[in-house]
């Protein structure tokens, strides 16, 4: 368990150091490193297969890293499953609506409070705004496409994360609904969190991530403040080709990771 | 050093069985994800197929056989269309089904032939005798016709447009069905495939030993050993283990007692799961 | 609804007070088995009535089989290993009673502990295995223990342990069928206790584990020490009802937990259901009913079991209780003009085998 003592102390609660993660002969993530400043939002993005959703799962514990390291607040977390991380501090929200689809909305949160124990927080007025109080009894998998995904969010920032990881927290929701996303992103990091959030919709981006990390084929193509890397030719170039429209709903289908 | 060479070439030949039968339950697992708990009673009707073509219509045995392993293929194929395919996503489910069709064959096979062992002889019996070794030449046939058979399931996979659409289905069914890859055409085909081989294995192999009802719970058993040593999803593995096991049984059988073997065998396997949860090649498990 | 009315304490709506630990009450399904065991156990039964004393003996003695199986099932686990932690039971006992003490109480109690504790090495094992990969391993340990007792001479190899004595209370020997009977209503009773305590304390884990595993984990629950539980308990349970045989046939014997009988006890919960202790209890009662029609054709039984097995799985996902449950609940919802959108607190489970 390798300390270092600077981050124990300082305000790098997540550092990922040369991490990769090989399917068979793929490599979905190469050599990835970043580290995420407490209050810091990161935009990841990239064209699809370029690994971002695996770069998620790998740092989150959902996959093995074939090698190179995860280290959450110095402590070394590398290949630690889910909920090691979960208690630790680290957690992450899903591509596609992640929900216990046969209980209420009040049961998911429930649920989501009495797993995380004592890191829970008070989300009462995430839910207020989002409107899920509006829809307290009603069964989860009941729901819209995107009130499931809200309430997914509103579950993992229940659990009081120090980190969290957002992948593709927009995709599924109508463009009207987006918004709703900036004021949980933006408290979040209020309180001293920490997020990452892996995305297309490049306004959200623009509206909610200072600085971008741009991956391509599984490494990092460019890093740095927003406007300075959209600009650049090789990340327009990169995502050349594809024809992501940001209101698409995606398809529903749970587990399955096309990064 | 007779005794060895002996059970080597026993070995051999168990292995070669359980390689049919290990290659048939794990491509269903495979390509469809479903546990197929009929597999043993696919291995029953190839030989009570066979056996029924050749004492009521009086085939000579290869004919017999040949039409039997179609024969079940074709149930193979009926019971995926009928039972399996309306809830072939739904894995409790589609093992549940397959479990309570293995009861049903048990139940018809009983019923027709009695739940004694029935006559059934396989046609070779020359033992080739040479340097103090004594080796049925039957064994020796199923082994090349096992391997025959292992080769030609690798061709069809590996080296044909059919097989290369099973192995998408199995490693990816949602970009495999999106490239237009039909899993409702390929999948009664997959099981019908893998009865046919288990069918074939049966019709083979019982003559020689012994034809009875119980018989298709110890081939079941054996499936799952194999597969689970060798790794659920790799059919390498598959086909290594089978041999091991089959080794493994022969050598035992002959110098232990065969329970014992079978007992230290699946102790074995326990343990080993317990440091490799997924078999010795099979596919990780944390995202099964 | 009118059958499970469980209040589920939840997250208070956002104007209240944040909610305590919340905790399940007992739902009426449960506490009509409690009851009805409760009942059959006080009150006299016809003594000279040999044939249902028998018959409801064939039923009690495997109900806590049954429960195992459900146990692991609110997991969405298949387990097909029963037999094994049966075989450990009721041979326990039976050499308890014939080298230690006659004493029921022990021998109930060492028919519970001894395979508890031989379900920890096995839980281990099975642990991390998912889904249907679980029922094929679990096959596999029923067939090892079966093939380990069979081989060891001090268990009587493949004659058994015969001539076992008959338990006593107290200074009262309970050898007669009434007596049997009796035993058995109290440890099926002790059974289904003990499984509606642990569904009660470990029932959110065990829902959010056997809904969504996945979420469940990245939300903080721990899987294994849920598993590991519900299979040890699996497994005194199991143990419990493999005394029951022993003393119901005063022997131990090998064929009595033969690895396919475990066919039969997850067949008991998948045709009953596995929502709540009910289902394996009128599971359990239908097929034993049914196999005891069928005893001079054995292979019809098989052949029924069979069809039945696939007719559930195809249409009563829910088994017969889940089945009634849902209908009950959609000719309720008719009969009171209420619409069928935004059900409140839907509590059926729709993910069951």
């Amino acid at each position: 368990m390798t300390i270092t003592s600077s981050d124990i102390t300082t305000d790098v609660p997540l550092r990922i150091s040369g991490l990769t993660k090989s399917f068979g002969g793929v490599r979905a993530v190469k050599d990835v490193s970043l580290t995420l400043r407490t209050g810091q939002v990161l935009g990841v993005i990239g064209p699809n297969g370029a690994g971002k959703t695996s770069l998620v799962n790998a740092i989150s514990g959902r996959e093995k890293p074939t090698s190179g390291s995860v280290v959450l607040d110095g402590r070394d977390v590398t290949g630690k499953p889910p909920y090691y991380l979960s208690k630790r501090g680290l957690t992450r929200s899903y591509q596609h609506a992640n929900v216990f689809a046969e209980e209420t909305v009040a049961e998911n949160i429930a649920r989501a409070g009495e797993f995380a124990g004592a890191r829970t927080v008070d989300v009462d007025s995430f839910i207020r705004s989002t409107g899920l109080d509006a829809v307290w009894e009603t069964r989860a998998g009941a729901l819209p496409y995107g009130q499931q995904k809200i309430l997914g969010l509103v579950m993992t920032l229940h659990t009081g994360p120090s980190v969290v990881l957002l992948d593709e927290p927009a995709a599924g929701l109508e463009l009207s609904e987006r918004p709703r996303i900036d004021q949980l992103v933006t408290e979040c990091a209020e309180g001293g969190c920490a997020v990452l959030i892996v995305e297309h919709d490049m306004d959200l981006i623009r509206r909610l991530c200072p600085t971008i990390l741009v991956m391509d084929s599984g490494a990092v193509l460019a890093e740095g403040p927003t406007d300075e890397i959209l600009a650049r030719t090789d990340v327009l170039e990169a995502y050349l080709g594809t024809s992501e429209t940001s209101g698409a709903p995606s398809v529903h289908d749970k587990g399955v990771t096309h990064d | 050093m007779d005794t060895l060479v002996q059970a080597l070439v026993n070995g051999l030949a168990l292995g070669a069985q359980y390689a049919l039968l290990a290659l048939g339950f794990s491509l269903v697992f495979g390509v469809l994800g479903v546990i197929n708990f009929a597999h043993g009673g696919f291995y029953l009707l190839g030989g009570y197929f066979t056996y029924s073509l050749m004492t009521s219509i009086g085939l000579p045995y290869v004919p017999a056989l040949i039409v039997g392993v179609a024969g079940v293929a074709v149930v193979g194929y009926l019971m995926e269309l009928v039972l399996i395919e309306p809830i072939v996503d739904n894995h409790e489910g589609t093992l549940i089904i397959s479990l309570g069709f293995f009861l049903i064959l048990s139940a018809v096979v009983t019923v027709a032939y009695g739940p004694e062992a029935v006559p059934a002889e396989f046609p070779v019996s020359h033992v080739l005798r040479f340097e103090g070794l004594y080796i049925p030449v039957a064994r020796l046939i199923v082994i090349a016709v096992s391997a025959g058979a292992v080769v030609a399931l690798w061709l069809l996979l590996f080296r044909s447009r059919h097989g290369v659409a099973l192995r998408a289905l199995s490693e990816n069914r949602e970009v495999a069905t999106m490239q237009g890859l039909r899993p409702r055409v390929y999948f009664p085909l997959a099981v019908a495939l893998s009865a046919a081989l288990a069918g074939l294995a049966g019709g083979m192999v019982t003559p020689i030993f012994t034809l009875e009802p119980p018989v298709a719970e110890a081939a079941l058993m054996t499936s799952f050993i194999v597969v689970v040593l060798g790794g659920l999803g790799s059919l390498a593995g598959a086909a290594a283990a089978a041999l091991g096991v089959g080794m493994m049984e022969a050598i035992g059988g002959t110098y232990l007692d065969g329970s014992m073997t079978r007992l230290l065998l699946f102790s074995a396997v326990l343990t080993l799961l317990l440091f490799r949860p997924a078999g010795l090649a099979g596919r990780s498990l944390r995202d099964a | 609804m009118p059958e499970l009315t469980k209040t589920r304490d939840h997250a208070a709506a956002p104007d209240a007070p944040r909610a305590e630990r919340p905790r399940r009450r007992i739902s009426i399904a449960e506490g009509a088995v409690v009851l009805a065991l409760v009942l059959l156990l006080i009150l006299p039964l016809p003594a000279d009535n040999l044939q249902m004393i028998s018959q409801l003996n064939q039923v009690v003695t495997v109900l806590a089989s049954a429960l195992s199986v459900y146990v692991m099932m609110r997991l969405k686990l298949l387990h097909f290993g029963v037999p094994a932690f049966m075989a450990v039971g009721g041979y326990s006992a039976a050499l308890t009673a014939v080298h230690v003490t006659d004493n029921v109480v022990a021998l109930v109690g060492v028919s519970l502990v001894v395979p508890a504790l031989a379900a920890v090495p096995f839980g281990l094992i099975t642990m991390r295995l998912r889904g249907t990969y679980f029922a094929l391993v679990t096959f596999l340990i029923g067939q090892v223990v079966y093939l380990a007792i069979v081989a060891s001479d001090g268990l009587g190899g493949t004659d058994g342990i015969t001539g076992i004595p008959a338990p006593t209370l107290g200074g009262t020997l309970l050898g007669d069928g009434v007596a049997t009977l009796r035993i058995g209503l109290a440890v099926s009773l002790l059974a289904v206790v003990l499984v509606v305590v642990f569904t009660m304390v470990n029932g959110r884990r065990l829902d959010a584990l056997r809904s969504n595993e996945v979420l469940a984990g990245s939300l903080g629950l721990r899987s294994w020490p849920v598993r590991l539980a519900a299979f040890v308990l699996s497994g005194a349970l199991a143990g419990m009802s493999g005394f029951l045989i022993v003393n119901t046939l005063t022997t131990a014997h090998p064929s009595s937990f033969s690895t396919l009988t475990g066919v039969n006890y997850v067949a008991y919960v998948v045709v009953g259901g596995a929502a709540s202790v009910l289902g394996p209890f009128v599971g359990t009662v239908l097929l034993v009913f049914l196999v005891v029609q069928f005893a001079s054709e054995g292979v019809y039984a098989g052949a029924l079991l069979g069809g039945l097995l696939i007719f559930t799985s195809l249409f009563l996902q829910k088994g017969l209780t889940g089945t009634v449950h849902d209908l009950t609940a959609w000719v309720v919802r008719r009969a009171t003009g209420r619409s069928g959108s935004a059900r409140p607190r839907d509590d059926s489970r729709k993910d069951q085998t």
